[in-house]
């Protein structure tokens, strides 16, 4: 009897099959402080680079310009929308939009005041990137941003594009 | 309508849940500070400086919790540490080898902080000058467990010593001498003061920084110690202080202080 | 025994039945790994640290599953790191939830992290960098009843190291968004959020002479409006009486805080212009709380955070008790083509921001007086902190991009780090960045930075000059290598006299997917490390740093 418990035990945990991660659904502020739920996001079906970033993080302020120089060739090419996630705290949060129109970047750009998103996804230190299919599941990831990072990213965007 | 209906509602509802204590002028203090007290007195050790700006403020409220409960709470002043070390235009050197060996010890990260019958160690030990009063307190409603008595004659200290009831046989004694009114110069916010009265300065700890094992019975037992005062203490601003403490957990069961004469 | 068997045995089905459910479960999680090796160091006052190693370490796991998730954290400092409190020491589990969304209805028991507004009456927030956690314990409560209405509350103890602080904490939040609420509003041009929280502290009062309350309550009210380019935010809180001395000295006076953002932005053109002003506000789960323990609100700093390390030199922290603050800040960047642009752009900034005390100090209620500051003070008020910089960003050529900087920073040590020096230190920082990209995926970066204190009689030289240059080689996508020197020409204080110290050091880091291995050696000055306006003070030290993070 024991041994039937245990094996059904185990059964049940192997049938908990452990998928793709979705996003995890969590409140987000816009750069007008409206509040915007991550399930909102959308690209019919095409892929999503959603990419960690703070005004205060040069490495992250570098990745997302150097992607800003061939955003358009990514998006003709790929239909990929990238969505920049800023975690600056209350200090920082009113410089966000103007950092973005500084850059001229032409991303869609949300806050995450208070880590909820960056907590959810497992976000230690930014930069973090993360890819997502056409289902919104996350299929690549990376932390960190050197000069030609930007390249990898599109491989892997191109390999789930097809 | 039904929607803002719904919105006053729901906001009135949340108002329910402000609680909040509002105290008027006149009721600000309560002083019923009478209890009953069953003998057993506190000690209050305060880790000072003098370059510490906020540490008057701590030494302040320990005078007030003495004349609040009189000669039922006992202070020692530790000055160790960077902000007793003489520097600039400090120049008087109040630290002693015990004083240093309890801060190494205890390790407090921020001064001025202090320890009411190091009670509470290892995680609690250390508390804010805030908090004396209200630990004072509770120390004060105990049972005491040992019974101590200080007698003083041509350079001799005497202390008698018993257990009130049974007990563990961890028990150590620790004798001190400290002296009071010494003038000299203390920080205070961003004034220097320069005749600043420092009390409670702790001079010597005469039987070693931990003390001496005791074998404690019902009977009082005496101990002797001898001792010698520097040139420049002032033996009449001088005191002894004889404390008796469980080992296993540093905690102080009793304490005593008699004030040296001429 | 049979039958318990068998009914335990059955009551695997409807799990068995969940399993299969269309949506599948999965588990993440990171891993962050810090550790230092500390030689004792005379010349750059680095005392001996009897474990010669320290560690910090933590990793999250969480689990999720359609409307379900859970999580826990273990956390690992043995021993903690230096200029982290030592009551971290030790291993635990400080982080332990389960989440659950039931038709709209987010209820969480166990941890939780939470903001109302800007967090001047709550915030519970994480920055491990600064050995900051005061996470909540207890239940939370989130509700959409209309649309565009959203409401938080809570009841929770919070984090105090591996203990819980004593007082019981409640909260109430809601946000109203009028555009969505209100069908007439939907197509305005405006557009304007409302909100207001409450917050209270329950402690028993034991304090033998005062009177003290047991509730301590604030409240705020918070709204942004926005048309177009320009936007406005404002915040406002109050606190009631929240007296948290000993038997000396009990001060019954409430607290307020106000802050307000005004904002105009466009693509190549921000101009933002922002005040606020504390008073007594100074919010804990336990009266008389210090340093960074058991904070319930977070009142941001009203001035620049700066990224490079001399920049970064002196940091300014908000002090609560009472300060008026202002910062402005105009970004601008000159089109690619034109002129002052060149071929690719340039982005220039300039910010300025002053920070002085209240006029006589901040509110005060006891038993012998009374007194309310003035709401604006300038002129005569000691000032905390003020600080003027311009920030210069131009790619010069394909291959090249180029950053300067420039700061004057007057600094009051003595407020902001409680010394007793009764002189600002003024100090003048200059910073040069060259980026060059030799080939597709490698990158040269070097920095310049010269740190000038003003030595004349007026102000207090601290430590004198600084110099610092950096190198950083980086091979895309795993690689890199950096070389760092810091150099003090030395200085004399307290009649004692500091050598020249270059504090050299070198670092390289591998990198692949979420994996980064960093490995540091040589010597780290002493520094005060802020983010947000909190600060930690970290000693100086010498040798090994490994630093390895992951997520899966």
């Amino acid at each position: 009897m024991k041994k039937f418990m245990i094996l059904s035990a185990l059964l049940s945990f192997s049938l908990l099959s452990f998928s793709q991660r979705a996003l995890p659904k969590v409140d987000l502020k816009t750069l007008d402080n409206n509040t915007i739920n991550t399930s909102e996001f959308d690209n019919d079906g095409k892929p999503i680079v959603i990419s960690f970033w703070a005004t205060w993080c040069k490495p992250c302020i570098k990745e997302l310009t150097n992607i800003a120089d061939v955003y358009e060739d990514w998006q003709d090419e790929t239909g990929v929308k990238i969505i920049a996630i800023s975690i600056d705290d209350a200090r920082n949060m009113s410089k966000v939009k103007p950092k973005v129109n500084a850059e001229m970047w032409d991303y869609e750009v949300y806050c995450d005041p208070n880590g909820d998103l960056k907590r959810a996804m497992g976000v230690g230190s930014v930069p973090h990137t993360f890819l997502l299919n056409e289902n919104k599941e996350i299929v690549w990831q990376h932390t960190g941003y050197k000069d030609g990072d930007e390249y990898d990213l599109y491989e892997e965007i191109e390999a789930i594009s097809k | 309508m039904k929607k803002t209906y719904f919105l006053f509602l729901s906001l009135l509802t949340l108002g329910f849940f402000i609680s909040c204590d509002k105290i008027e002028k006149d009721n600000f203090t309560d002083p019923d500070a009478s209890f009953p007290w069953l003998g057993k007195k506190v000690l209050i050790e305060d880790f000072t400086g003098v370059k510490c700006p906020n540490c008057p403020d701590a030494s302040n409220e320990l005078k007030a919790i003495e004349e609040l409960y009189p000669d039922k709470v006992i202070g020692i002043a530790l000055h160790a540490g960077f902000f007793a070390k003489p520097g600039g235009v400090f120049e008087t050197d109040f630290r002693t080898e015990g004083g240093e060996e309890l801060a190494e010890f205890f390790s407090p990260e921020s001064f001025p902080i202090g320890m009411v019958n190091r009670q509470g160690y290892p995680d609690n030990v250390l508390l804010n000058y805030t908090d004396w009063a209200s630990n004072v307190n509770e120390q004060l409603l105990q049972i005491p467990t040992i019974e101590l008595s200080i007698s003083e004659s041509d350079n001799r200290i005497t202390i008698e010593a018993r257990r009130l009831s049974d007990g563990n046989n961890n028990l150590k004694l620790v004798v001190c001498i400290t002296e009071d009114k010494i003038i000299d110069k203390q920080y205070y916010y961003s004034d220097l003061i320069e005749d600043y009265e420092h009390n409670h300065v702790l001079r010597k700890i005469v039987n070693g920084t931990w003390g001496t094992n005791v074998d404690l019975s019902t009977s009082s037992k005496p101990f002797p110690f001898d001792y010698t005062l520097e040139s420049d203490w002032v033996r009449s601003n001088c005191n002894v202080i004889a404390f008796v403490y469980d080992s296993s957990n540093k905690e102080i069961l009793q304490v005593e202080k008699v004030h040296l004469t001429e | 025994m049979r039958l318990l068997n068998l009914i335990l045995a059955f009551s695997c089905i409807p799990f068995l039945t969940w399993a299969q459910d269309n949506q599948n479960g999965n588990i993440q999680g990171d891993f962050n790994f810090s550790a230092q090796s500390y030689s004792e160091d005379p010349s750059i006052n680095a005392e001996k640290v009897n474990e010669s190693m320290l560690m910090n370490a933590y990793s999250n796991i969480r689990f999720n599953k359609g409307n379900f998730t859970a999580g826990v954290r273990f956390e690992s400092y043995l021993n903690v790191l230096q200029g982290f409190d030592s009551r971290f020491n030790g291993n635990g589990i400080p982080y332990r939830f389960a989440q659950y969304n039931v038709k709209g209805l987010d209820i969480t028991v166990g941890n939780f992290y939470e903001q109302f507004g800007n967090g001047l009456i709550f915030r519970s927030y994480e920055e491990k960098t600064l050995g900051i956690d005061n996470v909540m314990d207890g239940v939370r409560l989130k509700y959409s009843p209309l649309k565009g209405l959203s409401l938080k509350g809570f009841v929770a103890t919070q984090r105090l190291f591996w203990e819980q602080g004593p007082g019981i904490i409640r909260g109430i939040d809601a946000e109203l968004n009028l555009n969505e609420a209100f069908a007439e509003l939907e197509k305005s041009k405006t557009n304007a959020i409302l909100g207001g929280s409450f917050v209270s502290r329950f402690e028993e009062d034991d304090n033998p002479v005062f009177n003290l309350p047991e509730n301590v309550a604030s409240y705020a009210v918070r709204s942004t409006i926005n048309r177009g380019k320009v936007s406005f935010n404002s915040e406002y809180a109050y606190k009631y009486n929240d007296p948290s001395g000993g038997i000396t000295y009990n001060n019954f006076a409430p607290g307020n805080a106000l802050m307000t953002n005004l904002s105009y932005s466009e693509r190549g053109l921000g101009i933002i212009l922002e005040a606020h002003r504390v008073d007594n506000m100074d919010y804990r789960s336990k009266r008389g709380a210090t340093g960074k323990e058991l904070t319930l609100n977070y009142i941001p700093a009203i001035s620049k955070q700066h990224v490079y390390t001399l920049a970064a030199f002196y940091p300014f922290a908000t002090q609560p008790t009472g300060e008026l603050g202002f910062q402005g800040e105009i970004n601008y960047t000159f089109k690619k083509k034109s002129k002052l642009g060149g071929k690719y752009g340039t982005q220039v900034a300039i910010n300025y921001s002053r920070i002085n005390a209240l006029h006589a100090g901040p509110s005060e209620l006891t038993i012998n007086r009374e007194y309310t500051p003035m709401f604006i003070s300038i002129d005569n008020e000691e000032l905390f902190f003020r600080d003027f910089n311009i920030d210069f960003k131009k790619k010069i050529t394909k291959k090249v991009k180029v950053m300067a900087n420039y700061l004057d920073i007057i600094y009051n040590k003595d407020v902001i780090q409680g010394k007793n020096i009764g002189k600002n230190i003024h100090a003048r920082v200059g910073i040069l960045e060259l980026n060059y990209k030799l080939k597709p995926k490698h990158t040269v970066r070097g920095e310049f930075q010269y740190l000038a204190v003003d030595k004349s009689e007026e102000n207090y030289s601290d430590q004198g000059d600084w110099v610092m240059g950096l190198v950083e080689y980086t091979f895309s996508p795993h690689w890199f290598f950096a070389f760092v020197d810091q150099y003090n020409g030395g200085y004399t204080s307290e009649g004692k006299t500091y050598e020249a110290v270059h504090y050299l050091n070198i670092s390289c880091g591998y990198s692949k997917g979420t994996n980064r291995f960093e490995l540091g050696y040589g010597k780290v000055r002493e520094g005060v490390f802020c983010v947000g306006g909190v600060c930690r003070n970290v000693p100086s030290s010498n040798g090994f740093t490994l630093n390895i993070t992951s997520s899966f």
